[in-house]
């Protein structure tokens, strides 16, 4: 029985969606096992062969997918990185030559990022499949460890708020200062610093990154003064420097910031959601929560990204407010969840189907190519491997880190969702790498 | 009497006249010795020693290549000459006489090692490490090599167990070495685990407390977690010792700059960019990071 890879490198954002794929492939007969990519790095000499679902594109990981194919792997990829975004200049950070010369396929979410690669690497255009991406099944689902639950609970407590996201990773990175940020773009090979035009592209997005500051600040600061009796949530990106937010937040009664990783149990019981082309704003509306997007200044980055077609969009934080305060004043809320309109423009960017899961199609591809992969070793030899290679520390335990026990509370979640009648055991390796095995 | 006896008397002799301090007379037992037994290349190596640790550098350099000349298949006299050549600068030179020596006596870690060490300038990095996997399967107790195959790894950016395997190792072997800790900082700060890097910093200069590369990776471990009560004397003690003065001062302007003392960080920056103008770049995206005053616009 062939063994499917499911890689991750962070989970508040990748794991369910695994899950889900988990769900179509052990239905097909695949065993799953859904790992932290360093543990699949680290262990590889050991892995028995099989297919491998690669979580991005860029040079770390196409550097990982040589390693995996010279030892026998099938390869694919989705690029998550790219979920909100379909700005080429952007995109071409992401795909790197190497990944797309690795992969035995490449899954895509919708038709610009096919138009995309196949321009850029003809080669590539047999092996792409458009699929969707499977976090839009999570978010139509509403699935989450226990987010339905949770949203009501914080309704419960909260009552109505306005939830803003930010989404300023790179001028206030979570290491301090944006040379951080930076350099970590070198190093995973996305930033060319001797590149002119890499340098102008990075420079363009923080000028960018500035603007959006500016006016979520304005929004902030005239919502608080204009409605000191409604609370907003401050949820910065995952990435940034929380301290920062909490101490320029502080004068602001009625605003309190929240660093809670299940963002979509905060969409789903928002009133309404605030934010500057991050791709929370796609989740939310994919929800149905109304979503406000603004785009200050003259930005070619405000087009790149979904989260803008799909939201009402104003250009600066004083004309959100006054969106945002008529929406909550009125009893026929102005802000209109998702229309049938936006969720047609939506397609080319994102794939979206109204019955068809992207799991689903990915699941039929990987059965497929699963017939290719002959003689693999017998997945018995997966429990010998020590669960001291792939120790999780630092960051990247913050990261991909999830308990057996959320794991397995996560995965009923999504079998109930799905009515699957799949019985499965699991079996932790390491930290976070869950071994799924159908139960006879 | 054998010759191995004798062998045995002579250095027996020798440790008791070196006990008594008696160069001379030490250096004239060996002298008579090789007149007799001038294969015996352990005698030779002696009399290297004693003319080099009494600066006689000269002299000592023409005693090995007449012990050669006796000795050519002497893998520990091919040693002792490129440990010489190597003090001397000549590495060219050094290099050759290692080789030689590996080739007379394969199993000799230490040449294998010092081969491999890149202060002889071993520019092919896999050549580099292939000694060094033969340096350790010949001896696996040495930390030295372990902490040399550790930094081969970092260089060439390998997986993490590469790395930890050999830097664990080394610390076990060595625990008194402060290169251990050094080596385990750069790896943990690698690995994004700062406040890790910082403890093995904190744990080299307790072993060697003016080492400039210590305070200034301590500096920067302190600054990426935010703590610029320890980065800031951190990177100043840096600067004092003496370490690379654009990378500290770098530093220095990052934490200054985040702890909102922006005219002396830019004063820092300015002195850098005249320095060497190419940290333009990094000058700029120091300054694009947010201020307390950006929230407030």
């Amino acid at each position: 029985m062939t063994v499917l890879y499911l890689l991750i490198e962070e989970s508040f954002r990748e794991m369910t969606s695994r899950q889900f794929i988990a769900a179509d492939c052990l239905s097909k007969n695949l065993q799953v096992v859904i790992a932290q990519q360093w543990w699949f790095a680290e262990n590889l000499a050991e892995l028995p062969r099989g297919l491998v679902l690669f979580k991005g594109n860029n040079h770390t990981q196409a550097s990982m997918m040589r390693a995996a194919k010279d030892y026998g792997h099938l390869i694919t990829s989705i690029e998550e990185e790219a979920f909100g975004v379909t700005y080429d200049i952007e995109l071409a950070t992401m795909f790197s030559p190497e990944a797309m010369e690795t992969a035995d396929t490449v899954f895509v979410q919708g038709k610009k990022h096919r138009d995309f690669l196949v321009e850029r690497f003809p080669n590539v255009r047999d092996r792409i499949v458009v699929t969707g991406n499977p976090r839009s099944d999570v978010i139509a689902s509403g699935a989450g460890p226990d987010s339905t639950e949770k949203a009501a609970k914080l309704r419960g407590e909260l009552g109505d708020f306005v939830l803003v996201n930010t989404n300023c990773g790179a001028i206030n990175p979570f290491d301090i200062d944006t040379y951080s940020h930076f350099s970590r773009c070198v190093n995973v090979g996305v930033l060319d610093p001797d590149d002119p035009n890499d340098l102008e592209r990075f420079e363009s997005l923080l000028a960018f990154e500035h603007s959006n500051l500016r006016e979520i600040n304005r929004f902030l600061r005239g919502f608080a003064e204009g409605h000191p009796d409604t609370l907003v949530i401050v949820r910065p990106h995952p990435s940034e420097r929380i301290e920062r937010w909490i101490d320029a937040c502080e004068g602001l009664v009625s605003v309190r910031v929240e660093s809670d990783k299940d963002h979509i149990a905060w969409m789903l019981a928002a009133r309404v959601m605030v934010h500057t082309g991050c791709t929370t704003g796609l989740e939310g509306a994919l929800l149905g929560t109304p979503v406000v997007g603004i785009c200050p200044d003259d930005h070619v980055w405000h087009d790149g990204f979904i989260s803008n077609v799909v939201s009402h969009v104003f250009k600066t934080g004083e004309k959100a407010c006054r969106a945002v305060a008529d929406h909550l004043a009125s009893d026929l809320p102005n802000l209109s969840n998702l229309s049938v309109e936006a969720f047609n423009r939506l397609q080319s960017s994102l794939y979206v189907h109204r019955t068809q899961r992207a799991s689903w199609r990915m699941a039929a591809v990987l059965e497929e190519l699963a017939t290719r992969i002959v003689g693999s070793a017998p997945l018995g030899t997966l429990s010998d491997l020590g669960r001291s290679r792939g120790r999780l520390e630092g960051r990247r335990h913050e990261k991909s880190f999830v308990t057996i026990r959320d794991f397995v509370a996560s995965w009923e979640s999504v079998k109930s969702h799905l009515e699957s009648p799949l019985k499965v055991s699991v079996e932790e390796l390491a930290p976070s790498v869950f071994w799924m095995k159908i139960q006879e | 009497m054998t010759t191995h006896s004798r062998r045995e008397q002579t250095r027996t002799d020798l440790r008791d006249l070196l006990t008594r301090g008696e160069v001379g007379a030490s250096e004239s037992l060996i002298q008579e010795t090789l007149v007799k037994d001038p294969f015996w290349s352990d005698a030779w190596i002696e009399l290297v020693k004693l003319q080099a640790g009494t600066g006689r550098g000269t002299e000592a350099m023409a005693t090995l290549r007449s012990g050669l000349r006796q000795n050519h298949e002497s893998g520990h006299l091919w040693f002792f000459l490129g440990v010489l050549e190597s003090n001397n600068n000549r590495h060219a030179d050094g290099l050759l006489a290692f080789e030689k020596a590996l080739v007379t006596d394969p199993g000799s870690a230490f040449t294998l090692l010092r081969l491999a060490v890149p202060s002889l300038d071993v520019k092919d990095s896999k050549n580099r490490e292939n000694l060094l996997s033969w340096a350790c399967v010949v001896d696996p107790l040495s930390a030295q090599v372990r902490l040399e195959i550790a930094k081969c790894a970092l260089a060439r950016r390998a997986r993490a167990a590469a790395v930890e395997i050999n830097v664990k190792g080394a610390l076990v072997l060595a625990p008194g070495k402060a290169e251990s800790y050094y080596i385990n900082g750069v790896f943990q700060h690698r690995e994004m685990n700062n406040l890790a890097a910082m403890a093995e910093f904190k744990k080299t200069l307790i072993l060697a407390p003016n080492n400039p590369a210590a305070f200034y990776q301590l500096a920067r471990s302190a600054f990426l977690t935010g703590n610029n009560k320890h980065a800031l004397p951190a990177a100043e003690t840096a600067i004092e010792l003496g370490y690379a003065e654009t990378d500290v001062r770098f530093l220095l302007a990052r934490i200054l700059r985040s702890s909102s003392r922006f005219d002396d960080s830019r004063h820092q920056l300015d002195r850098i960019e005249k320095l060497d103008p190419e940290y333009a770049v990094r000058r700029r995206m120091v300054e694009w990071t947010v201020t307390a005053e950006d929230f407030h616009r």
